[in-house]
């Protein structure tokens, strides 16, 4: 893993407070998803969002996405909204299942990372083609850029999608249930380059395996509906090799006090 | 075999069927890729409407086929993004009622409706010079638009959740989408008639999806596909006497066949 390729993404330094969320409430047609929701997010930290199925997880990461309003509360990204926060923000969806016919070469999906960067109408540069390859770098994939999407293993995919979204340059790394679908090994593999990423951005990661993202991630929160800390997490993990997993300091996370 | 192409309604024919052949791969593709083939349909028999209102109203039906599909289409690709539930049910009701509305003003209209069959099954060998550069101004539209928004449209094909996260207008590209579908199915319902519009819209960017992974190679490829399909179903009709629109879709479709057959065989894709 070539660290260079991504280190210049962010800013080293001081470290401050990346994400914050206030009170946020968000509800698809009448039914409340999130509710009053507080989380603030450090420079550089790594935050293992767990929860159950339809407790809230994706709800919240499109609030994050700007991909939906909130009904009641605040989202701030380095102090901009989240529509405005986009260009900051990397965004690795869950590796589910895709049209494997669908014919697009590991080059041309990475590319899709510079979109923001571009206006309409106007074609990448060099200078983008050049960011693509690093972040191609980053994940150990840039010999395989020219193959089709379809050839690659979940693995390989996944690691194509976390490339894309550092060709975004991000400062912070929005990642829907990473490991998903995807075998023992290249989880490890996955969980390694995030691990090493996180010297640099900041992580938010949202799964509903805890076994997996106990292993990664330096803090754990707990979403269903209402976000909790996960007391009971470092006694769940049996052998926690290579993450920290301790549960979110107050001084991170913010809390409802009546749940 | 050669002195066929001197007739001058048949040198209509095939610059026709080139025309139309290029717009068709570039757009089949792009319906392709994004599995909205089912929209394309619709979109073609709503057209019909229009061509009732051509009719009935005594304007080139055209005209009136391009405006009504164009509709159908932003109406149908509205539907196809906002409704969560029943999108082909709807999409449904507005192919069938567009016919429906189509079918009842030919009643109402009197007089002559002699060319009407033409619009259902094609008519290529009537094509005459004015349309054909209707048909390139349409190719230099496709074209534009394509080379213009490819990264975009190449983006919301793949991933619209990610190109709307990096400020990509994937509506406005989708619906412009929409339009381009629209004019291209009318352009092509002249040649091989409402019936059979979605097959070869479709057919040629599916054998090249068999084989290259680059949509700008398949788009390519299903342009040169549909081109030997119009030529030599054209060429097959004139000789052995067929209606032109189905001998192009049956030529075609056994490509597709013949295809299929092929691609076990062919271990890599190209390029």
């Amino acid at each position: 893993m070539n660290l260079a390729a991504v280190e210049p993404m962010t800013d080293s330094g001081n470290l401050g407070e990346v994400l914050a969320i206030r009170n946020l409430w968000a509800k698809y047609d009448r039914e409340y998803i999130l509710q009053d929701v507080n989380l603030s997010v450090q420079e550089r930290d790594y935050i293992g969002i767990v929860g159950p199925n339809g407790g809230g997880k994706t709800t919240l990461l499109k609030v994050l996405l700007g991909l939906l309003s909130p009904s009641k509360g605040e989202v701030s990204i380095l102090g901009r909204g989240p529509k405005q926060a986009r260009q900051y923000v990397g965004y690795v969806p869950q590796a589910v299942e895709f049209d494997r016919a669908f014919p697009i070469s590991v080059w041309d999906v990475v590319r899709q990372g510079r979109l923001g960067k571009r206006r309409l109408f106007q074609p990448y540069t060099p200078q983008d083609d050049e960011i693509v390859a690093r972040s191609l770098q980053s994940v150990n994939l840039l010999e395989m850029r020219h193959s089709p999407l379809g050839e690659l293993s979940g693995g390989q995919r996944q690691r194509v999608y976390i490339a894309r979204a550092l060709a975004t340059e991000p400062q912070i790394l929005l990642l829907d249930e990473p490991t998903a679908n995807i075998d023992p090994e290249m989880t490890d593999q996955v969980g390694s380059i995030l691990q090493e990423l996180n010297q640099f951005i900041t992580i938010v990661m949202i799964s509903h395996d805890l076994g997996s993202i106990s292993s990664l991630a330096k803090n754990l929160v707990y979403l269903n509906r209402r976000l909790l800390p996960y007391h009971y997490a470092s006694q769940l993990r049996q052998e926690p090799t290579r993450g920290k997993g301790e549960v979110l300091p107050l001084k991170y996370c913010q809390f409802t006090s009546n749940i | 075999m050669l002195e066929v192409w001197q007739l001058e309604f048949m040198q209509n024919a095939l610059a026709a069927g080139v025309l139309v052949s290029i717009a068709c791969g570039i757009v089949g593709t792009l319906v392709t890729v994004n599995r909205i083939v089912f929209i394309s349909g619709g979109i073609v028999h709503a057209a019909y409407g229009g061509i009732g209102l051509g009719y009935f109203f005594r304007f080139d039906p055209v005209w009136g086929a391009i405006g009504f599909s164009v509709v159908a289409g932003l109406v149908m690709g509205a539907v196809q993004r906002k409704t969560r539930q029943r999108a082909d049910t709807i999409i449904g009701v507005i192919w069938a009622i567009g016919m429906a509305v189509g079918i009842i003003l030919i009643d109402l209209t009197e007089g002559y409706k002699g060319d009407l069959m033409s619009y259902l099954f094609g008519s290529i060998l009537t094509v005459p010079r004015r349309e054909l550069l209707l048909l390139l101004v349409l190719d230099a539209c496709t074209l534009l638009i394509v080379t213009l928004l490819y990264k975009e449209l190449l983006a919301i094909s793949f991933d619209e959740t990610f190109a709307t996260v990096r400020n990509v207008p994937v509506d406005a590209i989708y619906m412009l989408l929409m339009c381009a579908i629209a004019v291209t199915v009318v352009m092509l319902m002249q040649i091989v008639g409402l019936i059979m519009v979605v097959a070869l819209l479709t057919i040629p960017a599916a054998i090249a999806e068999l084989f290259v992974k680059d949509i700008k190679w398949m788009m390519f490829l299903a342009s040169l596909f549909g081109i030997v399909f119009n030529t030599a179903g054209l060429w097959l009709s004139y000789s052995f006497n067929l209606t032109s629109g189905a001998t192009i879709i049956l030529v075609a479709g056994a490509a597709y066949l013949l295809a299929l057959a092929a691609k076990p065989l062919v271990s890599n894709h190209w390029p």
